[in-house]
């Protein structure tokens, strides 16, 4: 019935694979801690203009680059392409769902608890997916590229710092606190920054804090919101992805 | 995005995706690299004129409600936090507010306004279907799964309005009930849609595979062939941006905001890279103006 079913897992062949998959997490942690930063400084030093948005969005879609090449490198199986898609429609299902609610939305909720699912790398193109394809429906625009990358970011240190089902009261409570903790800095923090690009004022540290600043209460609100989803969602959600993923041997 | 767009009029639509992105890349990038006011005024212009021969009355609506009020914004609010710049206009509440921070304000207004407005004749040209395209070739599993999450948002509706049927039909009902009641109904619909699409999808998965999936590369469902007039369309850009790079090496469309203004707009070189810069923005516009003209006119001939 199942082609693609990978062999047991005694073999020497997936533990090979085991090891190859922990080589990759390993130069992708490393290029998100390492790669990202350094160019960010190369490009502010080198470009002393105020070219801050072109070399900001550059930076972002370099850095994302890395990401989208792997995926399709790995020539994924069709199984698992078929399951991200899902994913992904369900986070712009959800962005749709909500949209009277400003900022109160599930994507990151449903983005978190695909890397859970998926594992780090899935979980970055299903963030960075559900951004694009939704900004299809609302536009896209100066802020895709950092809504994409930020989205990403989220779902991938879900997936490298969680793994797996959530069986305790501690470890949901744990999911949640990343979900808040994300969002607040790692999203907020990102799209916050693009708006001091974007608008195109002068870049100084009152600009960034005038930033954060007017942006603290729209993170907020997707924080609270992605907790919330998350409470209510993470544990079932879970348990049927690890269900379609043991039936049907994909994403190990 | 519309599901509509395979018919759209608009000539521009019709234009190779790969040139028309690196139009749009030129329209969007040019405007972040040159803060020169009078360029910013030409792009901003023929943005305006392409958006309101794309989308009509609807346009006007969206200039007025949001792309003036951000520019305005932007117009105001830089010379109340920026101080550089020598000439002093007044006082705001003991800080000075120059003259070149409002001109710079000014200019970032445009700059703002021309790539708003780029974005959504952007929108209007980009369907899903030349994204894919575009995409397909370079990233194909990245494009399939673009696709398939479109086609998925729809049909997750459908069979989430099916599964309240069903439910409904087994005495479930999803009207009626306090709010905690009608969330959790709500939720175990969602529930059932989730189970639903995850198995779904690995059947569709078996099915692709069954089908070929991966044995050739990725066809796309619109195809485009690059004709002559993409060619010229491509060229064109090409020119104005080689242009632009050499104007920019001379110095042709300097501008400098702080400490003072220093403007260079009226060398014989600055008017004749202008020109040149408005003859490429006005290109699309042109375009579709000139497909209106022959369309009316054949209608005339019969």
């Amino acid at each position: 019935m199942s082609y693609e079913q990978a062999q047991p897992d005694i073999s020497p062949v997936s533990r090979r694979e085991e090891g190859r998959r922990k080589l990759r997490r390993l130069v992708f942690a490393v290029c998100v801690l390492v790669f990202v930063p350094s160019v960010i400084a190369i490009g502010l030093s080198a470009w002393e203009d105020r070219k801050y948005y072109l070399v900001s969005a550059l930076i972002i879609l370099v850095s994302a680059l890395p990401f989208f090449i792997a995926f399709e490198k790995r020539r994924p199986l069709a199984r698992e392409l078929t399951l991200i898609a899902v994913m992904t429609a369900l986070g712009v299902a959800g962005r749709a769902a909500f949209y009277m609610l400003p900022q109160f939305k599930p994507i990151a909720a449903i983005v978190i608890v695909a890397g859970c699912a998926f594992g780090c790398e899935a979980g970055f193109i299903v963030g960075a997916l559900t951004i694009f394809v939704s900004n299809m429906f609302f536009g896209q625009g100066p802020w895709t590229p950092w809504q994409m990358f930020a989205l990403g970011l989220v779902g991938f240190f879900a997936g490298l710092i969680f793994r797996g089902e959530i069986k305790t009261k501690l470890r949901l409570f744990l999911l949640c606190l990343y979900g808040a903790v994300s969002v607040l800095v790692v999203y907020g923090g990102i799209v916050d920054t693009s708006f001091v690009f974007t608008s195109a004022q002068e870049v100084t540290a009152a600009s960034f804090l005038a930033a954060y600043a007017s942006g603290f209460v729209f993170n907020l609100i997707f924080a609270g919101a992605t907790v919330l989803f998350l409470l209510i969602l993470a544990k079932p959600l879970l348990n049927k992805l690890s269900r379609i993923k043991k039936k049907h041997g994909v994403f190990r | 995005m519309k599901d509509t767009e395979l018919n759209n009029r608009s000539a521009f639509s019709a234009v190779h995706p790969v040139a028309a992105l690196l139009f749009f890349a030129f329209a969007l990038v040019m405007p972040m690299l040159l803060l020169h006011p009078v360029l910013l005024g030409i792009s901003f212009a023929a943005a305006v004129v392409w958006s309101f021969l794309l989308r009509g009355k609807k346009q006007l609506g969206f200039l007025l409600k949001f792309v003036l009020p951000v520019m305005l914004l932007s117009a105001l609010l830089n010379p109340v936090f920026n101080h550089a710049g020598v000439t002093v206009l007044f006082y705001l509440r003991y800080n000075p507010v120059t003259l070149e921070a409002v001109l710079y304000g000014l200019a970032s207004a445009l700059m703002l306004g021309a790539v708003i407005t780029w974005f959504t004749c952007f929108n209007a040209i980009f369907t899903s279907d030349k994204l894919i395209y575009l995409t397909g070739r370079l990233m194909p599993s990245l494009a399939l799964v673009i696709s398939m999450a479109l086609r998925f948002v729809p049909l997750f509706t459908r069979q989430a309005k099916r599964i309240a049927l069903a439910r409904r039909g087994a005495g479930m009902g999803t009207t009626g009930g306090n709010v905690i009641e009608r969330a959790k109904n709500g939720l175990s619909i969602l529930s059932a849609l989730i189970t639903w699409s995850l198995e779904s999808s690995v059947t569709t998965a078996d099915s692709m595979r069954a089908r070929g999936y991966g044995l050739h590369p990725r066809t796309s469902f619109s195809n485009y062939r690059f004709d002559g007039r993409d060619a010229a369309i491509l060229l064109f850009t090409a020119l104005g941006a080689g242009c632009s790079g050499l104007a920019a090496g001379f110095g042709a469309a300097s501008v400098r905001f702080f400490p003072s203004y220093k403007i260079n707009a009226c060398s014989p070189l600055f008017i004749l890279y202008a020109v040149l810069y408005a003859a490429v923005l006005l290109l699309p516009a042109a375009l579709e103006l000139y497909e209106a003209h022959k369309w009316h006119s054949s209608i005339s001939k019969i």
